[in-house]
């Protein structure tokens, strides 16, 4: 599940981007030393997750219902949660680079749910279920209950910012509840192909599985924990500048404290609180003053409702829309003079 | 399937393919970064910015037909989010749009804000990728002081990915032509599982010989590009434009951000 551009703040996006590059450089740096030969390794089982996301499964003998191997849990239990993370982080990279999954300041968000937090959170709880015992049941079960778990974290991790970001407009209950349900399915059909895989190799090249990996060793150093630090400070910091980025949910509180007859004018207030956080909002906000110029119909003489920048609006869309087909028609014009001149 | 096919349109010239991929990185996050932080319920300023990567995809003779069709494929998660707005937000307001005035409710002009941002920061991402080769993206991220080991790992990655997804629709056609019917989920998620895994175990031995034939060549994990990357002049030209044009766009359509 990629999260979307359009649907996050920028205090989250970049909370987001700082978190996942923290702990990005702190992998690079534990990566470092490590030999051509791993390299190697780590990349070709990455592309090995794309293509093993192309391999669906047929679900209920329906036409179209299909599913596929996501391959977080896979990767790390195959290479170690540091190696798997830097690899699902390369996937998710290139899936917004090149298949334009997800966007550019997305790529935060989805690095954290996608591969960053299933990797390691899957590691551990594969570790801790399987307990370094080779017990086939304990191998499958710990990789089953580890993809299960990281499917609903990513589901929760994209709910939580949907919210914190607050630019759609749900009642979190029902969308928590929705999105856990589908994504229970998902984590079902993850869980039960990661074990036919894991099966699969039991049966043909064991040492793969049984060989235990690299221990789970004190993964945070003092770097990361400093990075987590400014990670989440800028987090916090991303989610006091919420409310200078919701102009609308503010100009309607306005409406509310100030009563009709002053207008929704902050100075007019009594409360001291509002109008500082009117002030705040003016400094802070990156576009002030782009509130809903047309506010909500119940309220006589309010701002909104503007004829003047209507017509603005329409000059800025006629004005585009002229501007994109006269440089459309001159790239074709210019083009055909071209081809013209390469056949003479 | 083959890398120049989804990179084939970066493999042309001209002026916007010839600039620093660095600039053009910078350029795309700054420009998605405005856009984004443009006002929850601002659809025709949205718009207007569109001309910006417009132009830079004319200019890049990119087939726009292409490019609208990549636009329009919209992610089904950001469709769903868009039109349960209008479900749940239906505080009602007027819409003055030069002649025409009509009442609506908040939650569709917020769906047609989410749906405009959409179309737009995908089209400048286009016209991040459909100019800019992904081995030259990779240098400019290692100019950017990215993580050696992160451009390493994505070099890799990009150069074996087209092999193994045709590996992968090699075994999906041959479970095609074998396939009775639905099997029943059990059976269904054997077979998938085994499938994977021989197609890890194809990956695997690649990776073994790839490994070894990179070590004899002297690889030391760096990857090195033939194409000049330095900024020129027409990087900082470029760049300058840019920033004229969002901040000009800016101010002309400050008071009107609807």
């Amino acid at each position: 599940m990629h999260m979307a551009n359009e649907l996050i703040s920028i205090p989250v996006a970049t909370g987001a981007m700082a978190l996942s590059a923290g702990a990005l450089g702190c992998i690079c740096r534990k990566m470092t030393s490590v030999p051509v030969r791993t390299m190697t390794l780590m990349g070709v089982l990455g592309a090995f997750v794309f293509a093993a996301q192309m391999i669906n499964v047929p679900l209920l003998g329906l036409a179209g219902a299909s599913g596929h191997l996501n391959g977080a849990v896979l990767l790390t239990i195959l290479l170690g949660p540091h190696a798997a993370a830097l690899a699902m982080s390369s996937v998710v990279v290139v899936q917004c680079l090149l298949f334009q999954d997800g966007g550019l300041l997305a790529l935060g968000c989805n690095l954290m749910n996608l591969a960053i937090l299933p990797a390691y959170v899957g590691y551990g709880l594969y570790s801790l279920l399987r307990a370094r015992s080779a017990a086939v049941w304990r191998v499958d079960a710990g990789a089953a209950v580890a993809a299960l778990v990281t499917v609903q974290l990513s589901a929760l991790l994209v709910v939580g910012q949907v919210k914190l970001s607050s630019t759609v407009m749900l009642p979190i209950g029902s969308f928590l509840i929705s999105m856990l349900g589908v994504h229970l399915a998902v984590g079902v059909l993850e869980a039960l192909l990661t074990v036919a895989v894991l099966r699969y190799l039991r049966r043909v090249k064991p040492d793969l599985v049984q060989h235990d990996r690299l221990p789970f060793d004190r993964l945070w150093g003092r770097q990361a924990v400093a990075g987590f630090a400014i990670g989440a400070l800028l987090l916090g910091g991303g989610a006091s500048l919420l409310a200078s980025n919701r102009p609308d949910g503010l100009e309607w509180s306005y409406a509310r404290h100030a009563g009709p007859a002053q207008n929704g004018s902050p100075q007019n207030t009594p409360s001291q609180t509002v109008a500082a956080l009117a002030d705040l909002h003016s400094r802070l906000a990156p576009l002030p003053n782009y509130g809903i110029r047309n506010a909500p119909l119940g309220q006589a003489n309010t701002p909104g409702s503007n004829p003047q920048a209507g017509w603005t609006s329409f000059a800025g869309v006629v004005g585009t829309l002229t501007l994109m087909l006269l440089l459309w028609s001159g790239g074709r014009l210019l083009k055909r003079r071209r081809l013209q001149g390469a056949h003479s | 399937m083959h890398h120049t096919h989804i990179d084939r349109m970066a493999y042309q010239d001209s002026c916007v393919h010839r600039l620093d991929p660095r600039s053009k990185l910078c350029v795309t996050l700054l420009f998605t970064g405005v856009i984004l932080s443009l006002p929850r319920l601002a659809v025709s300023p949205v718009l207007c910015f569109a001309v910006g990567p417009f132009a830079l995809l004319v200019l890049a003779d990119v087939p726009l037909g292409a490019v609208m069709k990549q636009t329009l494929r919209a992610s089904p998660f950001v469709l769903l989010l868009g039109l349960a707005c209008p479900y749940y937000d239906r505080s009602p307001m007027r819409v003055d749009f030069g002649p025409l005035t009509w009442e609506t409710t908040t939650g569709w002009i917020r769906c047609g804000s989410i749906y405009a941002k959409y179309c737009v920061s995908m089209l400048a991402l286009l016209c991040l990728t459909s100019t800019t080769r992904f081995a030259d993206l990779l240098i400019g991220l290692q100019r950017l002081k990215v993580p050696q080991a992160l451009v390493t790992q994505l070099g890799f990655l990009y150069r074996q990915l087209f092999v193994l997804v045709d590996q992968a629709h090699r075994l999906r056609r041959a479970r095609q032509t074998r396939h009775m019917g639905f099997l029943g989920l059990s059976k269904e998620i054997s077979v998938a599982g085994s499938m994977l895994g021989s197609l890890l175990f194809r990956s695997l031995d690649r990776a073994e010989r790839i490994g070894l034939a990179m070590h004899a060549r002297g690889f030391s994990g760096q990857w090195g590009s033939t194409t000049a990357t330095r900024l020129e002049p027409a990087d900082w030209r470029f760049f300058g434009l840019s920033l004229a044009f969002v901040g000009g766009l800016i101010l002309l359509l400050r008071g009107t951000m609807l």
